[in-house]
């Protein structure tokens, strides 16, 4: 009798804490949902085959080939969002490339700095939602209306990449047409080092196979592991791996980021209802 | 006399002693080559073999390397190294079967201490130690010399006829000249491949050296008046293979170089 309850104990408590360590994604599922957050993080291992599996343009092999400081380009990124307004900023080198969302209007925009200080690029006028930038010495930006079609579509992107997908993972916007991958919880636990996680998996039925691991540290999300594998005709696969450092993920969108740095002119030709 | 023969007691000595022990080290560090790994998607056009044995040669001939094996291996062992895309890709079905994902996160794939693939692995990442070792051991050499294939590029050049256009217009006269190549373009077609050329110690699995190479070939015509062509307008094979000699050679130079400078934490020399 004694072994029985013992037992029925210890499944209990096994289900209890499995339960508890596979909610702790619902945090943050809640705060993308309310759209209500900021997340910086940074980008660690991006697959170098990416840029050198197929025939490129002969400047950019060039150039690829020869720099050094392309070579495992991690980079850090920030994401704000603020309701239907959002702020996404990736760091490419001494390039951040920056994108606000506010209002209905995309300003997209260079931030980077020189021997005389802080320097901004914006899109040139007239390239609606082409990130050409315009020469240094522009510093302003013309905004361009939301696409609402793709968002309907395929629902909020932030971030762009994988970054994007372990987003998507985490909070799926279910009113979007094409939804996209459906992941499902696949395994939690805890890890010798104190960590615990949570495994998501999608799986096509060709074979492909997609795997995101979500760290945490006395619940908090501090790290994101992943790897996709993609089964080609021939019967090979091709994989790629990424892994994304969390840094801060809170609830509290950061608003400063969401205003356009005060050296970057506004030139929008808004149309007649204004912003 | 008896000086002489003091001198050259310790000299010999000395050549015993020393000089010696290092030839003996020079002399026990042989290597061998690796098949190139080629990840682009030409990769059936056996580009990777064309150009492990163009570099092999090429090092070999410059006498600065001791060679263990005058051909590129591609033993079995070589075939697992390149398939660690395969291999994860059973692990990972694996684990879906046990419902346990550990050896595809905590394991050596995601330790940034180890190279995801010999392909990506950079300088001070170790790849596939026990692989590496077995090749080594399989061998008999104690460094592996491993190229991939990162990529082709291709694009136009500078359009030279240009530069000759405006050269004549500062000339005085030159009328017929000038009228000739006014109504004249010409063409500079590139072809250009990009590789990665590495050293790993067979005892750690280590990359101990590691540089990229890009080179290009090019073919040229000239239109005069839209009527006659001259030169050749296409990128052939025979261009296709003039790039991989140029690599091969920059490739070969580039670590023979390195190993004469002793810029290796190794003495590979011979």
């Amino acid at each position: 009798m004694m072994k029985k309850i013992l037992m029925a104990g210890a499944v209990s408590m096994l289900l209890a804490s499995s339960s508890a360590m596979a909610g702790q994604l619902d945090t943050y599922k809640n705060m993308l949902a309310n759209k209500q957050c900021t997340i910086k993080y940074e980008y660690i291992y991006q697959d170098e085959r990416d840029k050198f599996v197929t025939d490129i343009n002969r400047y950019v092999m060039k150039y690829t080939a020869k720099s050094e400081t392309e070579e495992k380009p991690n980079f850090a990124g920030v994401i704000v969002l603020s309701g239907d307004n959002s702020y996404t900023e990736r760091e490419l080198g001494p390039n951040h490339y920056c994108e606000i969302k506010k209002d209905g209007y995309v300003y997209p925009f260079k931030r980077f700095e020189t021997d005389k200080g802080i320097k901004y690029q914006g899109n040139k006028e007239g390239q609606h939602g082409i990130l050409a930038f315009g020469a240094p010495s522009d510093n302003k930006v013309e905004a361009h209306p939301v696409n609402d079609l793709r968002e309907l579509r395929y629902g909020n992107e932030y971030g762009g990449g994988e970054i994007a997908t372990m987003l998507d993972v985490i909070y799926k916007d279910e009113t979007a047409l094409r939804p996209g991958k459906v992941y499902w919880l696949a395994a939690s636990g805890s890890l010798s080092s104190g960590l615990t996680y949570e495994d998501y998996q999608w799986a096509g039925a060709n074979g492909d196979v997609d795997l995101i691991r979500y760290y945490f540290n006395q619940g908090a999300l501090t790290k994101i592991a992943s790897v996709h594998y993609v089964k080609k005709s021939d019967g090979s696969v091709s994989g790629k791996h990424y892994v994304v450092n969390i840094k801060e993920f809170s609830s509290v969108p950061d608003e400063n980021y969401l205003k356009l740095p005060e050296a970057l002119k506004d030139v929008t030709k808004y149309d007649k209802e204004g912003k | 006399m008896k000086m002489k023969k003091t001198i050259a007691t310790v000299l010999a000595g000395a050549c015993f002693c020393m000089p010696l022990h290092a030839s003996i080290a020079v002399a026990s560090s042989p290597c061998a080559m690796l098949t190139f790994s080629d990840n682009t998607r030409f990769k059936q056009i056996g580009t990777a073999d064309m150009l492990s044995e163009l570099v092999l040669e090429k090092m070999m001939n410059s006498g600065t390397l001791n060679f263990k094996e005058t051909k590129p291996l591609a033993t079995n062992a070589v075939i697992q190294l390149y398939d660690e895309d395969g291999k994860m890709y059973s692990t990972i079905n694996q684990c879906r079967a046990t419902g346990n994902y550990d050896a595809v996160f905590e394991g050596r794939q995601f330790d940034s201490a180890f190279a995801r693939s010999i392909d990506l692995a950079k300088e001070g990442d170790v790849v596939e130690p026990e692989l590496i070792k077995q090749i080594g051991q399989e061998s008999g050499v104690k460094y592996l010399i491993q190229g991939s294939i990162d990529g082709y590029s291709n694009g136009e050049g500078t359009d030279a006829l240009a530069y000759v256009g405006l050269a004549l217009a500062a000339i005085q006269g030159a009328s017929l000249l000038k009228s000739l190549f006014g109504s004249s373009s010409s063409k500079e077609l590139l072809f250009g491949v990009s590789c990665t050329l590495r050293v790993i110690d067979t005892d750690t699995g280590k990359v101990i050296w590691q540089k990229k190479g890009y080179e290009e070939s090019s073919v040229s015509s000239v239109s005069i008046g839209n009527k006659v062509t001259i030169g050749q307008e296409d990128v052939t094979t025979k261009t296709f293979y003039a790039a991989l000699n140029k690599v091969a050679d920059s490739l070969a130079n580039m670590l023979v170089e390195d190993v004469k400078q002793h810029k290796l934490p190794v003495d590979m020399g011979v």
